[in-house]
């Protein structure tokens, strides 16, 4: 018989193996030159194996014990989800990859908009499902090494402190494996390969007692089938119900159980290894359960009768003297549970940390985690610390439930517990119309049903009271645990799986109808329905040569070559390395990721160093991130365009007033000069003639007379221009005050034709319509008048015709009454129209008596009130129009 | 499609893998329903009767050969779909050196169902 001692020998010899295993392939995968085999498919496969856990080792035959061939269906659920990978399981790896998914919590919160409510909701229930399950495996470790100690009663043996042991040593294990780095897709290439390495070492013990016992013991195939039909198990005798519900839940176990989504989905290296595992994987459950009834049913017969069907796989060999068989079938159970342990811890503590631990320590942190290594190493005590909990969790409920229920009843109720996730997973996955309102309404259903009707009858002890259990909750006898809404009858697995999914679906369906989901979430759910659409398969490196060439043709776009290349020497130097460029670990990644983000932003630099290195596609969190960098960038050049406009119509303007003013400046100029010059005109002869007066003593009283007369006469034209001017000026400035009444039309004009042509030495025919001159208007009379005097002065100044004429008409037409003067002269030269309204304008100087002045203080007139005077071209003679609104109908 | 100097016999050829992508589609949807169904069908089998001595229901090694053959034959469909898909679809699975072969370009395949 094999000692205590030679049994835990054993033990550590194999633990410091597996040790050894994981610390190199850890190490060779940190170098980048992980071997093909290590990221070969049959890894991938026999990682996968970590499904079958002590429970599948010990407990299957203990089930095929006592419920005959029902234990399969554990194993046909998960082999029937491999054979739809095409649809399923490829579907999952691809999101996991392409969004960079950590944890089935990451992926449930990141479907439905990052919600982290969600994650850690999914955290919790996962950490509630999974520590019975934890314990079970503690359990059944104890069991086998019970088993030993029963043989060896040389030695004391104590359970507790094997059961703390145990615990303590899987959660270093998984501490050193699991938590040794931060990996952005957090993979862990040490812990897959040993878990692969326990893979064999299950299967191998496994199939080694099975050949034992058909061929050592029965005696040949034909002989153990015989046996196996006249044993208490030989016919089909199954729970059609049972056998359907646990078909479905070992399917659904399969996808949700946090430890399978870490080796199926993140630790996963390339999504073909699927196309392997689809077949393989089915192929290792078929061989770990084919032995599983023909060890059963001789352990039933050779053993006497109360040993505990568990642990036949061990009791078997041990009875019939195969000491070194019975060894490695308990390697086998104990690489079964070991494996399953770390990975589950691992899983565990990574949702954790990530959705429980770091949120609150954000949360709490006020300054801003800005140093990354900060937070790297909280991120990883935190892990520690869970993975520690997780282990303590398993041991005290272990010691809760005494180690008592049989293994599958355990596990069946764990399995049940993370199936509740799989109504929002799928949803997730297949339907665009899931929202976080509904995962989190089915969830909260599903997750409580299970709560009530199967882990809290299951765990006894008070927990549950018996009279709730009995008679219902308040009561009710509808609310019965095992018999919700009077159904009876039913299995209690049955019963507990078929209201909580059922329920949970129902629910999830309904909330997410009537719910809106956010933008993010939708864009989300766009993002993993349409997952093959958005995400083509990451791009296979073949080595990491090639990969950091690619990051050196980036680098050198952004940060200008000879920059790129003396920052990749540096690093290349600083690695020690001997080849022609660094190698991309992390630490380099790293480095070269803050040396871009200088260039082009934290996040854009990001996702571009992740679009080479990391092989997965950039993320949405990633794209909202480069989109409000880009943001900031937009706002501040568009605020830089807006002042730029701003300054350049501030310029414009300022030119404008600029024009404006030289213009004026030049219009004062020349008008000064004008009015000097008309000044000057009369003052010289003012002189000359006052001169004439002062120094010529003897002049005649007729010439004095006529020298005054001049002075006197040029003296009027100077009063008459100033006069003007004075007039001018009032009109311009917009001081005029008009004296607005009304009177009729023929009224003003035979008052300025009578004071035209009063005292003029020069005939001029004025020729009227008075039946046309009716109009009523009203205005300023004499101001008006004293347009009509200048325009009829005019004719009579420049009229060169031998009987001169004007002839007034008067019209209205569109509101405006026209008045106009037209003489029989020449008119005014086409050259000269534009011209004659300005000041100081004067056609033919010569004849001109006055300044110049008189047509622009015309004009000035008429805009004062409302109306305009224009020269009309074509009339045969000057003929000047006059307008003015019309202030009423024509007197009658 | 690049269509070359072999033109119609490349459209041929692009018709062909086009049509063998679509069967397997359809096989990759058949399988697990197939699958499940033959699992399935053991619970229509008469219930043994309360005494394994009269022989009622369906032995037990009659049981265990039928599911497990039924599970080989399951893994051998999956094997040649595997096979079948390295032929035909590899592209469509991430991590080939064509990986960028995006699947938008072969929209009769990626139709969800």
């Amino acid at each position: 018989m094999a000692s205590l001692n030679v049994l835990a020998f054993v033990c550590l010899a194999y633990v410091a193996f597996l040790f050894f295993i994981a610390f190199w392939a850890d190490r060779m995968a940190s170098r980048g030159r992980s071997a093909a085999w290590m990221r070969s498919p049959l890894i991938y496969t026999l990682s996968l194996s970590i499904y079958c856990t002590a429970w599948t080792f010990y407990g299957a035959v203990g089930y095929a014990a006592r419920s005959g061939l029902e234990f399969v269906t554990i194993y046909l659920g998960p082999s029937l989800v491999m054979i739809c990978w095409w649809w399923g399981l490829r579907k999952l790896v691809r999101i996991g990859r392409s969004q960079r998914i950590t944890s089935i919590a990451d992926l449930l919160s990141s479907r439905y908009g990052k919600s982290n409510l969600l994650a850690a909701g999914v955290t919790i229930l996962a950490v509630i499902g999974v520590t019975p399950y934890i314990s079970l495996q503690l359990q059944s470790v104890t069991l086998s090494f019970a088993i030993f100690a029963e043989a060896d009663p040389l030695r004391g043996y104590n359970e507790t402190s094997i059961v703390f042991w145990v615990a303590a040593g899987l959660a270093v294990f998984a501490i050193l494996f699991g938590t040794r780095n931060l990996n952005a897709n957090e993979r862990h290439h040490g812990v897959v390969t040993a878990v692969a390495l326990e893979a064999i070492v299950k299967l191998a013990a496994l199939l080694a007692v099975g050949i034992f016992v058909v061929w050592g013991i029965a005696g040949g195939v034909g002989e153990t089938l015989a046996r196996i039909d006249a044993s208490q198990i030989g016919q089909w005798n199954v729970d059609g119900s049972r056998w359907a519900t646990i078909t479905f839940l070992a399917a659904a176990a399969f996808i949700c159980l946090p430890r399978m989504f870490q080796v199926m989905v993140v630790e996963n290296e390339d999504e073909r290894h699927l196309r392997i595992a689809s077949w393989a994987f089915p192929l290792y459950l078929l061989l770990i359960s084919m032995f599983v009834v023909p060890i059963a049913v001789v352990g039933l017969d050779l053993l006497p009768a109360g040993s505990n069907p568990d642990m036949f796989v061990l009791t078997v060999p041990l009875q019939q003297g195969q000491q070194g068989l019975a060894m490695l079938s308990f390697l086998g159970g104990f690489s079964s549970a070991t494996s399953m342990v770390i990975v589950a811890a691992m899983a565990l503590s990574t949702m954790v940390s990530n959705h429980i631990v770091m949120p609150v320590w954000l949360r709490l942190q006020n300054r801003q985690a800005s140093v990354s290594g900060d937070v790297r190493d909280v991120v990883l005590l935190s892990r520690r610390v869970s993975i520690a909990a997780i282990m303590a969790l398993g041991y005290f409920y272990y010691h809760l439930s005494g180690g008592a229920a049989a293994l599958a009843a355990i596990g069946l109720i764990s399995f049940a517990g993370v199936a509740q996730l799989l109504p929002a997973l799928v949803g997730g996955l297949f339907w665009r119309g899931a929202t976080r309102s509904g995962a989190l309404a089915g969830l909260t259903v599903g997750f409580g049903i299970w709560l009530y009707t199967m882990l809290l009858p299951a765990l006894g002890g008070g927990l549950l009271p018996e009279h709730i259990l009995r008679y219902g909750l308040f009561g009710l006898s509808w609310l019965r645990p095992e018999a919700l809404f009077g159904i009876e009858g039913l299995d209690p697995t049955v019963h507990a799986v078929m209201w909580s999914m059922s329920l949970n679906a129902l629910v999830f369906c309904l909330v997410s109808l009537m719910s809106f989901p956010s933008p993010l979430e939708r864009l989300q759910g766009a993002q993993f329905v349409n997952v093959f659409d958005h995400s083509a398969g990451p791009r296979g490196w073949t080595g990491s040569v090639a990969q950091c060439e690619d990051l050196m043709i980036m680098s050198q776009r952004i940060l200008g070559a000879t920059e790129a290349q003396a920052f990749f020497q540096r690093e290349r130097m600083r690695q020690g390395g001997r080849g022609p460029l660094p190698e991309p670990t992390p630490v380099f990644l790293e480095r070269l990721e803050r040396e871009l983000s200088a260039s082009i932003g934290a996040a854009a630099a990001h996702a571009m160093i992740g679009q080479i290195a990391g092989g997965s596609s950039v993320s949405v969190a990633d794209l909202l991130a480069v989109a409000d960098e880009t943001a900031q960038m937009l706002e501040y050049s568009s605020r830089l365009e807006a002042q730029s406009a701003e300054l350049s119509a501030t310029a414009r303007k300022l030119r404008e007033t600029n024009e404006k003013l030289t213009q004026l400046s030049e219009q004062k100029d020349a008008f000064l000069s004008q009015v000097s010059h008309e000044l000057r005109t009369p003052m010289t002869s003012i002189r000359a003639f006052s001169e004439i007066l002062r120094d010529a003593g003897q002049l005649d009283t007729q010439e004095q007379r006529r020298y005054a007369g001049i002075i006197h006469d040029e003296t009027l034209r100077l009063t008459r221009l100033l006069n003007d001017l004075l007039d001018l000026s009032v009109l311009e400035s917009g001081q005029v005050s008009l004296n607005i009444t009304a009177g009729t039309l023929s009224e003003v004009l035979d008052h300025a034709v009578a004071a035209a042509l009063a005292g003029s030495e020069q005939p001029l025919t004025v020729r009227r319509s008075p039946e046309a001159e009716g109009f009523r208007i009203s205005s300023d009379l004499d101001r008006l008048a004293q347009v009509f005097i200048n325009l009829i002065a005019n004719a009579q100044k420049y009229c060169d015709a031998e009987q001169p004429e004007l002839t007034v008409s008067a019209s209205a037409s569109g509101g405006r009454l026209h008045i106009d003067f037209t003489d029989n002269g020449s008119g005014v030269p086409a050259d000269s129209q534009q011209m004659i309204f300005e000041k100081f304008a004067r056609v033919s100087p010569e004849r001109a008596g006055g300044a110049g002045l008189g047509l622009a203080i015309c004009r000035e007139v008429m805009q004062r009130l409302g109306g305009d005077v224009s020269y009309l071209p074509g009339r045969g003679g000057g003929a000047f129009r006059v307008s003015l609104p019309a202030a009423g109908e024509k007197a009658a | 499609m690049a269509l070359g100097s072999g033109e119609e016999q490349a459209g041929t050829r692009t018709e062909r893998q086009t049509y063998r992508r679509r069967r397997l589609m359809d096989i990759s949807r058949l399988l697990p329903v197939l699958g499940a169904l033959l699992l399935a069908l053991p619970l229509l089998w008469p219930e043994a009767s309360a005494h394994p001595a009269a022989r009622g229901g369906v032995s037990m090694s009659v049981a265990i050969i039928y599911v497990f053959a039924v599970w080989i034959g399951l893994i051998a469909a999956c094997f040649v779909f595997s096979l079948a898909v390295q032929r035909w679809a590899d592209h469509w699975t991430g991590g080939g050196p064509d990986g960028a072969g995006s699947p938008s370009q072969d929209p009769d395949g990626t139709e969800d169902s």
